[in-house]
């Protein structure tokens, strides 16, 4: 067996490590093969020297707490082993490359990603903070909801790379060999650049939505106080007209005009207020969920101490 | 030698030998089997482990033969970690054999 052989069968054990990784303990054991034939030893003595192969191999994986029985049984079925120097090294241009470029487009991905999160983020919290003058409470809901979907977009990383990790140790993965063509990465930028694409969308409709309904409720609001205000100086002008009239002024067409213009005023400003939308309904559910949460922990209280009391 | 008493102790001799002044992986290896004879192998993954776990610092030097070296170099944190496995060794060494000297005694 030659240094290159060697190397390829190595790297085909080690698979389940990052390419870094992979490159990175490889190239310690291409030195120390090419430093033992500086010595005077043929490559077949200094290669025989690290003993069994898959020995090795297992032992590379435990200092990396990978168990060494993984993926074992088929070492090297990602890429025939090529024979010739020459068309070797290609091989490994092609394969340095490709594990590059890979690295870089997933970082490139998942900052970009990052990036749509982080912008719906601030766009939930300028909605919150525009929101809250309107809704007493509510300001906990939103954060709860947050939470659970970064919780829940967590968990699809780590699952969606955990079938990346499956579909690499099955083989299925395009051969890395050429580099270039990577449909499994492409497909990958699709859904993750759809996925933020959605995501974005969904803010902007949140966003627009809460504006809407900002606007609504100040119109109603300003409408509700001026119609007020008026009602409240017409209120002042009948009273001073009851003042007055006994006094001999002629002003009972005004007084009119002003109790009816209260009535009216008020009558509109009572009903602009009413239009303003509100959300008393949800609270209330949120009370009722709180109060059976603590009913359930009470609950659940009460089965600890009933075991612990029989114990 | 038992292979298991020497995979115990092989950290703490890499990091013993590291100690004593940056090397690169192949001079560890020799350094390493003057003290026990293992397979030149196993001591890359070790290295590996502890650069992992920030015991260990690398840095590429070049070398007038061949390509640039990765020097190892021990952290603060592989010193406090090699100070510990010392102690360790310390007392399970003596409690071994002052064992086997009772032992020897009784007879």
């Amino acid at each position: 067996m030659n240094k290159e052989t060697f190397l390829e069968e190595l790297r085909g054990y080690l698979r389940i490590l990052e390419d870094q990784e992979q490159e990175d303990i490889l190239e310690e054991y291409a030195q120390h093969i090419d430093m033992k034939i500086q010595k005077g030893l043929t490559e077949e003595e200094a290669i025989r020297d690290f003993g069994p192969m898959k020995e090795l191999a297992a032992e590379i994986l435990e200092a990396y707490h990978v168990k060494p029985e993984f993926d074992s049984k088929k070492p090297a079925a990602r890429m025939p082993v090529l024979k010739g120097a020459g068309i070797s090294k290609i091989g490994t241009f092609f394969r340095k490359t490709g594990s590059f470029l890979k690295t870089k487009t997933k970082a490139c991905i998942q900052g970009t990603g990052r990036g749509f999160h982080w912008f719906g983020r601030k766009c939930r919290e300028l909605a919150a903070w525009v929101r809250k003058p309107f809704s007493g409470r509510e300001e906990m809901k939103p954060a709860v909801d947050y939470e659970r979907q970064e919780i829940e977009a967590m968990q699809g990383e780590a699952g969606r790379q955990q079938d990346m990790e499956e579909r690499r140790a099955a083989g299925t993965e395009p051969a890395v060999f050429s580099g270039q063509k990577k449909p499994g990465a492409i497909k990958q930028i699709c859904t993750v650049f759809g996925r933020g694409i959605k995501r974005l969308w969904s803010w902007i409709v949140r966003l627009s939505i809460w504006w809407m309904r900002l606007l609504w409720n100040l119109t109603w609001l300003f409408m509700s106080v001026f119609c007020g205000f008026l009602a409240m100086i017409t209120l002042a002008g009948l009273g001073a007209g009851l003042i007055l009239l006994p006094q001999g002024y002629p002003l009972l067409g005004i007084l009119i005009i002003c109790l009816g213009g209260m009535l009216c005023f008020g009558a509109l400003s009572c009903g602009a207020y009413s239009l303003m939308l509100r959300r008393k309904k949800e609270v209330i559910e949120r009370f009722t969920d709180i109060s059976s949460m603590a009913g359930n922990c009470s609950v659940k209280g009460c089965g600890e101490r009933d075991t612990t009391e029989l114990e | 030698m038992n292979p298991q008493f020497k995979k115990g102790v092989l950290e703490l001799i890499v990091l013993e030998s590291v100690r004593k002044k940056d090397m690169y992986g192949y001079e560890l290896v020799e350094d390493v089997s003057q003290v026990v004879d293992v397979n030149e192998g196993t001591i890359y993954p070790l290295l590996k482990r502890l650069t992992n776990e920030h015991y260990f610092e690398t840095y590429l030097r070049e070398s007038t033969e061949g390509p640039p070296r990765k020097y190892y170099h021990l952290t603060a944190a592989g010193i406090l970690h090699r100070d510990l496995l010392e102690a360790e060794w310390e007392e399970f060494q003596t409690r071994v054999s002052r064992f086997l000297k009772e032992g020897k005694e009784h007879e």
